[in-house]
């Protein structure tokens, strides 16, 4: 692998990366805060980053498919339900979450 | 243009350096060591962040030129990956908006627009005042990009230094980060349908296509959920 040839494929990923940020940006200039499309945009928006999280936690990439797909979900089980413990400390919960996950996989 | 970087501003400054910060730092940290290995020198690696700054879509690039993908292979396959950030940037810009503000400001502050940004902000927006959003938010995002950039050339000069279950570790603190800051944000019933709805079907959806079911899942639950809930409301 060249040199020339990673950074090509850093500028094309910078653009393929700039292009949905910039076309949303300009497709934002029709949409009001407190309509019903802010609110599609919205259940769209969520829905993504929700599959991205589901993907992550039962099929991942990299160094985290080296661990168990179990200790994953019990360690995502428990931080939620330190979340509502704690009345929603993202902080602690979030510390408690990798901490449970290193003993369990550990 | 002059009172972007006001105390607004700075005040988004400190919050990016809190936790966002750290469990973003975590990931790119992680990210600089994946680029090691696939190849890159440190450089490349900082350039990468410096101008690709999404994550999922930098490790879809690094795992492309592992198998010496083509390039339209890589513009492809991060367009893909980074298709999520058209949808959250049409649903922030709205929030920061002001009025006056050149539109060209918006696009550059869309550079800054990733996962972690989008819903930690997206979690605190009515407590700042509208005026406040925009620079607010640049700070913010700004902050954590900054912070992604030092954190993916630290990663890939201590890479292999570290033991590797803490690597994992901090591998992780990522998608726990997420996963608390979408949970704590469920207040409205069609943002709990969806979140509930996608969680469950993307794991199915991936056994039939991998490639296309983040999107698929997203954009099916999303669907469903406005219809049910406010369309037909």
């Amino acid at each position: 692998m060249s040199s020339s040839y990673i950074y090509f494929a850093i500028i094309l990923s910078a653009i393929a990366t700039y292009l949905p940020r910039i076309l949303g940006a300009m497709s934002s200039a029709y949409v009001d805060e407190n309509g019903k499309i802010f609110k599609f945009v919205s259940c769209i928006s969520y829905g993504i980053l929700a599959a991205l999280i589901s993907r992550i936690f039962i099929y991942p990439v990299g160094a985290l498919e080296e661990t168990a797909t179990l200790s994953r979900l019990i360690a995502a089980a428990l931080t939620i339900a330190c979340l509502f413990m704690t009345r929603k400390n993202v902080l602690f919960s979030s510390l408690f979450g990798i901490i449970l996950f290193g003993i369990i996989e550990y | 243009m002059k009172n972007t970087f006001n105390k607004s501003f700075r005040q988004g400054c400190f919050e990016g350096a809190g936790i966002p910060g750290i469990s973003l730092c975590a990931s790119f940290f992680a990210l600089g060591a994946v680029f090691k290995n696939t190849g890159l020198d440190a450089y490349q690696s900082f350039l990468s962040t410096l101008i690709a700054f999404a994550l999922p879509g930098q490790v879809v690039m690094a795992e492309t030129l592992i198998v010496q993908g083509a390039l339209l292979n890589v513009f492809l396959a991060v367009l893909l990956t980074n298709a999520r950030l058209y949808p959250m940037t049409v649903n922030l810009i709205p929030v920061v908006r002001q009025e006056g503000r050149p539109k060209w400001h918006y696009y550059v502050l869309s550079h800054f627009i990733a996962v972690t940004s989008w819903v930690h902000f997206l979690a605190n927006y009515e407590k700042i005042k509208k005026e406040d959003r925009f620079n607010f938010f640049l700070g913010f995002s700004s902050t954590l990009w900054f912070l992604s950039v030092i954190a993916t050339v630290i990663g890939f000069y201590i890479a292999g230094v570290i033991s590797k279950k803490i690597f994992i570790a901090l591998i992780f603190l990522n998608p726990i980060y997420f996963l608390c800051m979408v949970v704590s944000n469920l207040r409205t019933k069609h943002i709990i349908f969806t979140v509930i709805f996608s969680f469950i079907l993307s794991p199915i959806l991936f056994l039939l296509s991998p490639q296309w079911s983040v999107v698929i899942a997203g954009l099916v639950a999303g669907i469903v959920s406005y219809l049910i809930f406010i369309h037909f409301k």
